[in-house]
């Protein structure tokens, strides 16, 4: 009998066996948001992909902007998982399983995205009866099956104590059916030295092999476009772009779902604010260095000028992409400020005047007004104003608007994680839109086109997105969403560090200065 | 710790094996081997004179009609190229039959694929339809059954009989040189290039005489005489593609 701490008990194991209201209309919501997708996907397989936006020359869409967003969310969870594990970050403990969760259920769901793309679907198995090495398809089916066979196994290994505690905790009324899926997943765990010695080193080996898979998985990815010889695409960059824009938007989901753990489930004191300020820092890193790639991928291609490959480029810079391509940028953009400048500010500043949360938000429903205005016909202003008066308006909007937000996320770590992760993910939707879709439309020797999602793909879209909340909830319905053992393991490590003797700072009293002051002797 | 290590190697080893095998097996050198297979007596080529060219699409209508392709998809596409003098130029453009064929260097399946007499054909029934070989080429030479062909086909039968069959929905399609009409015709002993019925559709068809088809290994093809006596170029030879279809440019001093 393995036993379990009471409050872990209470927090973590027992919401596995009731089930609110409140879940089953969630789970009623997603079925129906699935029921309804299915219902367009149903009609297209009836009548053929042409019930798509797609047509010649944008042979592929949404879908493969879907494939490419929720492979690149797929990254959230082992890769991150596994290199803070492999660096033993301590602070890892509570994140790791919904992580790992992510991982596998984006694989899935991003998967799906190629079957509902193919023409015929029908004739699947050929990829392996017929499939050609030299493909960078083929690459990608390899290194995709490879990813998912790891990270599935990777999300297991964990589990099997869990599991075990599960088993031997499990409540008197409860179905018949889960203790024995329980009995079986926990592999006879008794919790004996040597299954905790294979474990560790199982753990420890799975750990280094996935973190070259993932980032073979999206560097294929990448590949699949770049070693094409279309514009916009033949790009050496696209390999770690893709890489970075993957662990990037990967971090961004991983904050949205254990905030919405943390929250429904309370579980403040497990996930604490020490994870989202270390995560934090990551996920600012991955935005500089998002920034910086985007920035060189596109000032190489600016300064080029080259017949085939400005065009595309200019279709974004102010063509038709503009409005999607700004607002991936202004996305970007933001989130590192709503990251960043709170953590600047000095501790004790204080939010007044100016910077008052009322004045805050005119000046960001002007600053939204001053977008409008400036960029579409739809606010109709006074005919002699001149342009330079509104962006004048609009900038002074913007920075009272971007130092008060600033202000008010301040004391809210939390707030700031989660605004910035879902102007993250959303902006990198729009990235691989952004890429995808401008090379389509703007081919070699084929007139220039333009291309509109029908409803049957944003409903497959909206659908997925629900699969994959779908997959999340049962799963963690059936284990716990944190790992109870790495918790306690955590517990023994912090009493034991408590203990040891680490000798007090010298005193450094903050002495007053003006500036240009001489240092006091001896100081 | 020690106890296990001969256990161990006795995985590793046959690891090692295992994996030597797999290696072994699976990557036969000819399956591999991205070089085009030129074994066969015959190397087909397609001369289009721009300069007798009109942009009348007689051509893509005959190619329609001979292999029943649906009117919203052009095997063969018209292209105004732009004006040489006071006369409109125009570019034809059907499949370009590289050597080193993108489409066929990207298809997972080998759907797409190079005969040996250099024609980049399609297998139909092999296609999974992911499109890859649509978005690689760089000549917009493919298409896709977006929607299952049922209507009627609107080129027959006054432009010709349909010679092959029609191509179900979800697989990418594209011009074949008439593979069919040059298969019939060199097993009835007819040469490809002069005898009209082992001509592509295309060629047959123009009024003007634009379209040269034979073989570039036969010194006495028209294609070969064409190619030796006039200026030609091909499409974006820059990229390496080495397309099968040469294009004789429009002459300023020819029309006057």
């Amino acid at each position: 009998m393995l036993k379990v701490d009471a409050q872990d008990k209470a927090k973590l194991l027992d919401p596995l066996y009731t089930a609110s209201p409140r879940f089953w209309a969630w789970i009623g919501l997603l079925v129906l948001t699935m029921a309804w997708g299915g219902y367009y996907y149903v009609r297209q397989l009836i009548y053929g992909l042409g019930e798509t936006g797609m047509n010649r020359p944008v042979y592929w869409g949404v879908y493969m902007v879907n494939f490419v967003f929720f492979i690149g969310i797929s990254h959230a969870g082992t890769l991150i998982s596994a290199i803070l594990r492999v660096t033993g970050a301590e602070w890892r403990r509570p994140i790791t399983r919904i992580a790992e969760a992510i991982t596998a259920v984006a694989l899935i769901v991003g998967t799906l995205q190629i079957f509902v793309d193919m023409g015929r679907l029908d004739r699947m198995a050929n990829v392996f009866r017929y499939g050609r090495l030299q493909s960078p398809l083929l690459w990608d089916a390899i290194s995709v099956t490879a990813y998912f066979l790891g990270s599935i196994t990777y999300l297991f290994l964990p589990l099997v104590p869990d599991v075990a505690l599960q088993r031997d905790n499990f409540p008197e009324n409860g179905p018949t059916w889960r203790k024995r899926l329980y009995t079986i997943l926990a592999l006879g765990w008794r919790g004996n030295k040597t299954q905790w010695l294979r474990l560790e080193k199982a753990i420890g080996i799975m750990a280094i092999l996935i973190i070259p898979i993932a980032v073979s998985v999206h560097t294929i990815i990448s590949w699949i476009l770049a070693t094409t010889v279309q514009p916009g695409w033949h790009s050496t960059i696209f390999g770690p772009y893709f890489v970075v824009g993957a662990i990037f938007s990967g971090i961004g989901a991983l904050f949205i779902a254990m905030t919405v753990v943390r929250k429904v489930m309370g579980l403040e004191e497990y996930i604490t604010e020490r994870q989202y300020r270390n995560l934090g820092l990551v996920f600012i890193l991955m935005d500089a260095i998002w920034l910086y790639f985007t920035g060189a991928e596109y000032l190489t291609l600016a300064a080029g000028q080259q017949v085939n490959e400005f065009p595309v480029l200019a279709s974004k810079l102010w063509g038709d992409f503009a409005p999607t391509f700004w607002l991936m940028v202004a996305a970007m953009l933001i989130a590192f400020w709503v990251m960043v400048v709170p953590m600047l500010i000095p501790a004790k500043t204080k939010a007044r005047g100016l910077f008052d949360k009322r004045v805050t938000a005119v000046a960001g429903v002007v600053a939204v007004l001053g977008v409008i205005a400036l960029f579409t016909n739809l606010l109709p202003l006074p005919e002699n104003m001149p342009p330079i008066v509104v962006a004048a308006v609009f900038f002074t909007a913007v920075i009272i608007a971007g130092l008060g937000l600033a202000l008010w996320l301040k004391p809210r770590l939390v707030t700031a994680m989660v605004i910035a992760s879902a102007l993250v993910v959303t902006g990198m939707w729009l990235e691989r839109w952004n890429i995808i879709v401008p090379t389509m439309t703007h081919p070699y020797l084929v007139e220039w086109t333009t291309y509109r999602p029908t409803i049957t793909e944003i409903s497959e879209t909206i659908a997925s997105l629900a699969l994959f909340c779908f997959i999340f909830t049962l799963f963690f319905k059936l284990f716990p969403v944190i790992s109870i053992w790495e918790i306690a393991e955590g517990r023994v490590i912090d009493a034991a560090q408590a203990q040891t003797h680490i000798p007090m700072p010298e005193s450094s009293e903050p002495t007053k200065r003006r500036f240009g002051e001489r240092r006091a002797a001896g100081d | 710790m020690k106890l296990q290590s001969p256990e161990r190697r006795n995985f590793l080893k046959a690891l090692a094996v295992s994996v030597a095998a797999l290696i072994s097996l699976g990557f036969k050198r000819k399956r591999l081997s991205s070089e085009p297979d030129d074994s066969s007596p015959y190397q087909w080529a397609m001369v289009i004179d721009q300069n007798k060219c009109t942009g009348c699409g007689y051509c893509t209508l005959a190619c329609q009609a001979h292999n029943d392709v649906p009117p919203e998809i052009h095997w063969n596409r018209v292209i105004k190229a732009g004006q040489v003098g006071d006369r409109e130029v125009f570019l034809t453009r059907p499949c370009m039959h590289c050597d080193h064929a993108p489409c066929v260097s990207v298809c997972p399946v080998k759907a797409s694929y190079k005969r040996a007499d250099g024609i980049v054909m399609m297998d139909y029934d092999r296609c999974i339809g992911c499109r890859y070989c649509e978005v690689a080429c760089p000549y917009g030479a493919r298409a896709f059954n977006w929607k299952a062909f049922t209507e009627e086909n609107p080129a027959v039968p006054e432009w010709g009989q349909p010679e092959i069959p029609r191509r179900p929905r979800g697989v990418v399609e594209k011009c074949s040189f008439c593979a069919h009409r040059i298969d019939r015709g060199l097993a009835m002993g007819w040469k490809p290039g002069v005898a009209p019925e082992a001509t592509p559709a295309c060629v047959v068809e123009c009024p003007v005489g634009a379209r040269i088809f034979g073989d570039l290994n036969d010194p006495q093809s028209e294609v070969n005489h064409y190619l030796a006596a006039h200026p030609h170029f091909r499409l974006r030879e820059d990229m390496g593609t080495e397309p099968r279809v040469y294009y004789l440019p429009a002459q300023w001093e020819e029309e006057t």
